[in-house]
């Protein structure tokens, strides 16, 4: 634990350096804050609402002067406090160092930097001077001692330029770069970047789990910022850009051909690892099991919120880049990790997703019996045989899901498109515990899917090896347990039959490891998980590195590319010097994480109230019955519109170390 | 005529996929139409054996991914013609 020596934060101020270090068990201090890489100790943070220094003969002066340096270079320019204030207080930091002015301009400075923080029309500048201003207002002594003195302390800087969508989003897309772009009409750079993180923009466009809208600031004007929305219309809009742009030529370091690499797995974690493996000039084979690229995000999500068109297009990216796909080869059927080696595979990145469904563990429950599947089996069956190979599948008249995840509301809704009369969802707690999206269980209940709740499962019943019904005992729900959620008990003798033709039981996944034999060097941890080093995604064989679904469980695609991004650039680093490089900003994150107890959000400067511009959908009563898409793409004047809300809420954040 | 592929799991392992493929190509190829009332199911509960599950007409067979072809020439279409 790292303990505070002084500084402010949020306008709180913290000051032990009179008392000895048993005095200070209260004051604020940091998990993880010890020490930034291996052997090299942090001295002090500096960030939007203030600073804090572990060390009390930090140079202040010094750290300061960097930050300011730092954001004064991130200004974008388009409005004067930020523009011109900035680079006159680095300007004046600057003298102080080298002792070419003194006390006299601290006035100046105060004056300035509480222009720059109120008059500024982003995050960045409303923040790059509050930790100035904290230093000057509170302990400007510390820059006194330091006038003139410039190096005589022995400390570096790093600095790191994020924004609370960045920091939400696994893979750290730079969402106010790229709806920068769309404010200014330059759509084929909003892609790009977008681009420089993942492959499949128009995919992420549609599915995407949105944690950069949950860590939105504009939540607490009006509504976050459609940001999904927006990627999509770009996404959509330059279409060409995924299609024409990417060739090999555009690949400018190749690497030796004999530094071949292996992707076990086109889904969103391997096409991601293979993506950036190729950038950086690998050559690259992806084994694929099945026959269509895109993993999960081609089998467990449906027809109607991710078109077949749109993620074969993204997937295509890797062999317009010169990579090749290997469609039908499963792992321990038609090769093994050891054969990969032999045939001059350098490294191989493992994405084979977790793709078990998890049972219900009750009588009558038998894989065998007709009418019984799993929900990530059921989706993958309907997408693959129904949508792509177009073979009619009988699921009968009633088909009931278990489960209140997104899993269990694509089953029931894509049931329902399979000209099932009735579709009824099964789940043991209430609507409001329901883990599903909020708009995806509105858009069951629109479309007339019968909801259970507090129900759950007792026993499948079945004649003949057939399915007949499911019966289902009441739930109540009990007090909330150690993460706050509530227990739920069942209510003895409350025991009632549901008739079903098919039940699908969607209540988790885990992976199927039976690919493995056990001698090939990969640990399994005891979640059935594949075991990664989590600094550099590689398992406990060497060269073999592993992403996505296989190593976290079951989650989003945007983990899963941010995943394979991750890998890929750690074996870059393995194969180039055979050890993973440390990197800054992988741990600069993890630092702000740390913070995020302290780090409470809120609106300083007044915004104009500007609602949300919401994609239209498909009329309820038509769309239950096919597989269009059922979101409706938004038009350019409403692109602008959204882009205009967001609010760039640049932060710059700065660690003082040793060297 | 009723023809049923199993497409569960123990199936789709076996190269349900592929029997799919053949089947309808060649149905295509031989202009069966109507006739050839093909679809998929889950579980025909012959998972015990190796092959594929497929009904025609009342009868299920288990049938291997390198004979689909022979399969549907010998079993399925003079079933479907008979019945045509």
């Amino acid at each position: 634990m790292s303990v505070v020596r002084y500084g402010v934060w949020d306008r709180k101020v913290v000051d032990t350096r009179t008392l000895q270090y048993f005095e200070v068990e209260e004051t604020p201090g940091f998990e993880h804050f010890e020490e930034f890489d291996p052997g090299n100790r942090i001295r002090a943070f500096f960030g939007g609402k203030g600073f804090f220094s572990f060390d009390r003969d930090v140079d202040l002066l010094d750290g300061i002067r960097k930050y300011v340096a730092r954001a004064a270079s991130e200004s974008c320019g388009k409005c004067t406090p930020c523009r011109v204030g900035l680079p006159i207080l680095k300007q004046k930091l600057d003298e102080l160092a080298e002792g070419r002015a003194g006390e006299e301009s601290f006035g100046l400075m105060r004056t300035l930097a509480e222009q720059v923080r109120d008059t500024s029309l982003c995050g960045l500048g409303q923040t790059a001077t509050v930790a100035l201003l904290e230093i000057l207002n509170h302990f400007p002594d510390e820059l006194v001692r330091r006038i003139g003195k410039q190096g005589e302390e022995r400390q570096s800087s790093t600095s790191y330029v994020t924004a609370p969508c960045i920091e939400a989003c696994p893979a750290k897309v730079e969402v106010p770069e790229y709806i920068d772009y769309i404010k200014k009409g330059e759509f084929a750079h909003s892609v790009g970047v977008i681009l420089r993180k993942y492959p499949m923009a128009a995919t992420c466009g549609r599915v995407c789990v949105r944690f950069c809208e949950m860590a939105c600031r504009r939540t607490m004007v009006d509504g976050a910022v459609g940001i999904k929305i927006l990627k999509r219309f770009v996404a959509d809009k330059e279409r060409y850009v995924t299609d024409k742009w990417f060739s090999p030529d555009l690949i400018k370091a190749k690497k030796p051909p004999q530094l071949k690499v292996a992707v076990i797995g086109a889904g969103p974690a391997g096409i991601s690892a293979a993506y950036h493996l190729l950038l950086r000039g690998y050559q690259v084979d992806v084994l694929e099991a099945m026959t269509e690229g895109g993993g999960m995000a081609a089998v467990g999500i449906p027809e109607y919120r991710l078109p077949k068109g749109v993620l074969k297009l993204e997937v295509s990216i890797i062999t317009s880049l010169g990579g090749r796909i290997l469609y039908n080869k499963r792992m321990g059927h038609d090769y093994t990790l050891d054969d990969l080696f032999k045939q001059g595979y350098k490294a191989v990145f493992l994405g084979i997703g977790a793709q078990k469904g998890k049972a219900l563990e009750v009588p009558g429950e038998d894989r065998s019996v007709q009418g019984y599947l799993t929900g990530v089996r059921f989706l993958l069956y309907i997408n693959h045989y129904y949508i792509t190979m177009g073979l009619p599948v009988e699921l009968g008249k009633r088909v009931v899901v278990v489960g209140g995840g997104n899993v269990a509301m694509d089953c029931a809704r894509s049931a329902l498109r399979m000209g099932v009369e009735e579709v009824h969802l099964v789940y043991r707690r209430t609507r409001d515990e329901m883990p599903a999206a909020a708009d995806e269980i509105e858009a069951a209940e629109e479309e007339g899917i019968k909801f259970h709740f507090l129900s759950h499962p007792t026993r499948v019943v079945t004649e003949n090896g057939k399915v007949t019904g499911i019966e289902l005992i009441k739930m109540k729900l009990g007090e909330p347990d150690a993460k706050g959620r509530k227990t739920v008990l069942p209510e003895e003798g409350t025991n009632w039959l549901l008739p079903a033709d098919f039940v699908v039981v969607a209540i988790g996944q885990a992976v199927d490891n039976r690919f493995l034999k056990g001698d090939e060097g990969i640990k399994i941890n005891r979640y059935g998980l594949i075991e990664i080093d989590p600094n550099t995604q590689m398992t406990t064989r060497k060269g073999v590195f592993a992403g996505g679904d296989a190593v976290s469980g079951p989650a989003t695609l945007i983990e899963g590319m941010s995943q394979g991004e991750k890998a890929a650039q750690a074996m870059d680093d393995y194969l180039d010097n055979g050890w993973v490089r440390f990197n800054p900003k992988n741990r600069m994150s993890q630092l702000l994480e740390q913070m995020k107890k302290i780090d409470t959000v809120g609106i300083r400067a007044p915004v104009y109230s500007q609602y949300r511009v919401t994609a239209t959908e498909l009329d309820p009563e038509v769309r239950k019955r096919i597989f269009e898409e059922v979101e409706r793409p938004i038009t350019q004047e409403d692109a602008y519109r959204e882009a205009n809300r967001c609010m760039r809420c640049y932060r710059v954040y700065s660690v003082v170390t040793e060297r | 005529m009723e023809v049923r592929v199993c497409i569960g799991e123990f199936c789709h392992l076996q190269g349900a996929e592929i029997i799919t493929r053949v089947f309808m190509e060649l149905a295509e190829k031989e202009k069966l139409g109507d006739d050839f009332d093909f679809k998929g199911v889950f579980c025909l509960g012959a998972c015990q054996e190796e092959g594929v599950s497929v009904r025609v007409g009342n009868k299920v067979h288990k049938v291997d991914r390198e004979h689909a072809e022979e399969f549907f020439r010998s079993v399925v279409l003079p079933a479907v013609k008979a019945r045509a």
